[in-house]
């Protein structure tokens, strides 16, 4: 009963819009919105940008006042949203370009790449797993 | 990939009966279970490794979705389930709100690839406020179906 799933699942049709998608970055634009510091970096996790290391990212993103950018190619995630950073799918060896700009970028550009760059995984848990 | 891709349509729980953390991952593993995935023994077992999971870290992701998760040799390929919680489930999400909507995922321990695309695409179904509402509006697995079936990232 495709009809009545339908009607019982309201908004279908909106979901014909996806995610937007942001204005891509072109290293020409960049003069457009100043000297936003950026270093690219490679993803060192075997299991790729997975969830712990992308809400991990996002937690210390969100103590600077910054905004920060994580670049995938021409496809952008906010580094305060483990959500948006888990869209971007990144596996190992993936590079990905951070970018922050607002008065504390050079110190969340070196923290976040610092984070990003090293193979964690176990040294940044947050508390050690239960024992048996 | 689309999350009818790895959802086993059998297990999706349209209202979850637990309303405890660890109450709704047993639940869910139990339907799972119950669609003819895991025996017995096993069952504890991927309970104990999801909940041993969330100890590092909740899965809940704000946005009243929790994406729990663990990796398990008595799967071979990517299954999941979906539950939408009436009630809300205090997951300890990194927003400190309660849990709605819930993904459960079980890879096998070698296949990472699988399981970073599978939670891809969840977070781009789950960035989509008006998915999110409608998922939490389903009443009937037959629903849910649908609109997974509808959702392509």
């Amino acid at each position: 009963m495709v009809g009545r799933s339908e009607r019982e699942a309201p908004g279908l049709g909106a979901l014909r819009h996806r995610v937007e998608r942001p204005t891509p970055w072109q290293p020409g634009t960049q003069a457009m919105n100043g000297d936003n510091p950026r270093r690219t970096v490679t993803v060192p996790f075997p299991e790729g940008l997975h969830l712990r290391v992308a809400a991990e990212f996002a937690k210390r993103a969100g103590r600077f006042n910054c905004d920060v950018k994580v670049w995938k190619g021409t496809e952008a995630a906010n580094g305060k949203s483990s959500l948006e950073l888990l869209m971007l799918g990144a596996t190992q060896g993936t590079e990905l370009v951070l970018e922050t700009s607002g008065p504390d970028a050079a110190a969340a550009l070196d923290a976040l790449s610092e984070f990003l760059s090293s193979p964690l995984d176990e040294a940044n848990d947050p508390a050690p797993p239960p024992k048996g | 990939m689309r999350m009818s891709d790895f959802v086993v349509r059998e297990s999706i729980i349209p209202e979850l009966a637990a309303t405890s953390k660890e109450g709704v991952i047993r639940e869910m593993v139990e339907s799972l279970r119950a669609a003819g995935y895991f025996k017995g023994g096993e069952l504890e077992d991927v309970i104990k490794a999801i909940l041993k999971r969330e100890m590092l870290g909740s899965t809940g992701i704000g946005r009243g979705v929790a994406i729990p998760h663990t990796k398990h040799s008595s799967v071979d390929r990517l299954i999941g389930t979906v539950a939408v919680s009436r009630t809300g489930v205090d997951f300890k999400s990194v927003d400190g709100e309660p849990v709605f909507v819930l993904v459960l995922l079980i890879s096998p321990q070698d296949r990472p690839g699988d399981h970073l695309r599978a939670l891809e695409n969840v977070a781009r179904c789950m960035r989509d406020d008006v998915f999110v509402r409608a998922l939490r509006n389903c009443t009937t697995r037959d629903s849910i179906w649908s609109l997974l079936e509808e959702a392509t990232p």
